[in-house]
């Protein structure tokens, strides 16, 4: 057998998820004498990581290594937003840790080894190195969300995620089986259309598998429990995180197939069988919205808002008479990882646990918009982007995603995704409303770390930034989101 | 005539035989009904109370070590089979999987799992 040729290129496009890895192994070692610097150690192996990932982001050519490695513009931004990710989860949940008396470093360990996960799935082309890395994201996660053992619900929540979590594995699994049957291949470039039932099967177990993990409709049963149980820190990187990586290789997987074709290019086009994304989008944002509407924790709220915006995502993936929209997906994912890591800060913030079990209803946050006007502020900017209103990023990623959506003659879709978001201004403005129509006697209890204000100057800054500036020129001199955004969309074919 | 005839024939036949055997012992055979029959594993020995224990949680915690370890001889002896074939670069490449649960050993050592009590 004769080994891959291991170009200085391939090096330095793996570096960024080598270091990752190793330092996640690192930090989990310094376990051993019950290191109390986890948090401060794996802030330096993200920022060195994303040190040498910064060149890469800016451009160069396309670097693969037999499709096991594919280096683009695409996959390089989306590892810089999985990094700024996770970045934000650990200034999160660092104070979180504290406060509960539970840091440990094996916390922000399985963190960096999850985020070493998404940083490989989201630049490969190969179906087997995809569940590889499907499994290195989320094994970890699995574990952390029954982090706090006093908490009975963060171990149902565990138990849930892991049961049905390896149940979608073994779905994906089974039809990567199937695909490489139909096409002898199993890499996604190079797939193309074979025995038509097998194809079509295939396809849709491996979409079933990404699905499970996005929580879209009907796999989004777990999501709810799991976001509530799991700890604060642990839920933000579960929405933003995982999200950015799944749709990340959906959004290139569609890609490739409008290009070349293939076993989902059929499912695509959906000729026997109704369209499948189309109804994966339309119930997914309708049960999201309609099930966020009665939800009195804020956790849960936002757990049922995360899958309706996973619908509105899948809007992008659609292709219609054109092409997936890319540019509008990856401005979509980047607009939400701020603005829901923004929220989920908040939420750390206010949040306090009483006899292991953490209390989040937005009752806790009356008076807080009077008493505590910049957080109060800012949770009003994260809930007026999460429901599309400008000048926010939220509102432009939304824009984006509609606007495209008619372009390419969706417009029935565009309509429900409309009303959709009508909808979801109601139960993102209760808070706010709470904020500062409702007064309490109670004292309010806010965690005042360094660490936590940051996370949210950061989120607010990023949310506003992309409402302001998401087109060349606006700002002279301002780098925009989009300008990156559409580089990264002109890398895929 | 397709290849795959003998191969459904013998999927007929190993579906039919089993079933041909239990129906015929269970209308011939003779039936006695005993206590003892009821007891799981009947070996003789008498059952000196339910078996649905609690049991500690260090026996899972061994499973899945003894798991781990286990799935490392899985790969281990497919390697030594073709260990002249892949030369420097397939020893690298077990090095690098064997240092993994190296460190992984070190750490449940140190931290104590493999300690009974």
């Amino acid at each position: 057998m004769k080994p891959p040729v291991i170009t200085p290129e391939i090096v330095q496009a793996i570096l960024p998820f080598v270091i990752l890895a190793l330092g996640a192994t690192a930090i989990t070692m310094t376990g051993i004498w019950k290191s109390k610097r986890g948090a401060l150690l794996s802030l330096i192996v993200l920022l060195i990581s994303a040190w040498k990932l910064g060149p890469l982001v800016e451009g160069g050519p396309t670097i693969t290594w037999a499709g096991a490695i594919v280096a683009d513009r695409l996959s390089m931004l989306l590892s810089a937003v999985l990094v700024c990710s996770g970045l934000l989860t650990v200034l999160i949940a660092r104070p979180v840790l504290r406060r509960e008396n539970n840091d440990r470093p094996e916390f922000y360990g399985l963190l960096l080894f999850s985020l070493s996960g998404m940083l490989l799935i989201v630049s490969t082309t190969n179906l087997l190195v995809i569940f590889l890395a499907l499994e290195l994201l989320s094994l970890p996660l699995y574990i952390l969300c029954g982090y706090n053992r006093e908490d009975a619900r963060g171990g149902e929540a565990a138990l849930k995620y892991f049961l049905l979590g390896s149940f979608s594995s073994a779905i994906f699994l089974y039809g990567t089986a199937l695909l490489f049957g139909a096409t002898g291949t199993i890499d996604l470039a190079a797939m193309v259309e074979g025995d038509r039932l097998l194809s079509i099967t295939g396809a849709l177990l491996v979409l079933s598998g990404f699905l499970f993990k996005v929580g879209a409709v009907p796999f989004h049963m777990w999501a709810p429990d799991v976001y509530d149980g799991a700890p604060t820190p642990v839920t933000s990187f579960m929405a933003t995180s995982v999200k950015v990586a799944c749709f990340g290789v959906l959004l290139r997987l569609f890609a490739l197939a409008g290009e070349a074709g293939g076993p989902f290019a059929l499912l695509m086009r959906g000729e026997n069988m109704g369209n499948v994304l189309w109804w994966i989008a339309v119930l997914t944002m309708t049960v999201g919205n309609i099930s966020a509407l009665t939800q009195s924790n804020i956790k849960r709220m936002l757990a049922f808002s995360s899958i309706a915006h996973a619908g509105y995502i899948f809007l992008g993936l659609i292709p219609g008479s054109g092409s997936v929209d890319v540019r509008g997906v990856l401005y979509y994912l980047i607009a939400y990882v701020f603005m829901t890591t923004g929220a989920f800060a908040v939420v750390a913030a206010l949040s306090s646990r009483d006899r292991g079990r953490e209390v989040t209803g937005v009752e806790r946050y009356a008076g807080l918009g009077f008493r505590r006007p910049y957080l109060g502020l800012a949770m009003t900017v994260f809930m007026i982007s999460l429901a599309g209103i400008p000048p926010t990023a939220g509102f432009f990623g939304k824009y984006l995603l509609f606007s495209s959506a008619l372009d390419r003659g969706l417009t029935p879709l565009v309509v429900i995704a409309v009303l959709n978001s009508a909808l979801s201004v109601y139960y993102y403005l209760r808070p706010v409303v709470v904020f500062y129509m409702r007064d309490t006697d109670r004292p309010v209890q806010v965690d005042d770390s360094i660490t936590l204000k940051l996370a949210v100057f950061i989120g607010v800054v990023c949310v506003l930034w992309g409402g302001f500036a998401p087109d060349l020129g606006s700002l002279p001199g301002v780098p925009t989101i989009l300008g990156w955004v559409e580089a990264s969309a002109a890398a895929l074919p | 005539m397709n290849p795959y005839v003998p191969l459904l024939a013998v999927l007929v036949v190993a579906f039919l035989l089993p079933v041909l055997l239990l129906a015929i012992s269970s209308v011939a055979g003779p039936k006695r009904d005993e206590r003892e029959k009821g007891d799981p594993y009947e070996c003789g020995v008498p059952q000196p109370d339910n078996p649905h224990h609690r049991f500690p949680i260090k026996y899972y915690l061994v499973a899945v070590l003894f798991l781990l370890f286990d799935v490392e001889a899985v790969f281990l002896y497919p390697w030594a089979v073709v260990y002249r074939d892949l030369g420097v670069f397939g020893l690298i490449e077990m090095s690098i999987f064997l240092g993994m649960l190296l460190i992984g050993l070190i750490y449940i050592w140190k931290r104590g799992a493999l300690e009974w009590d």
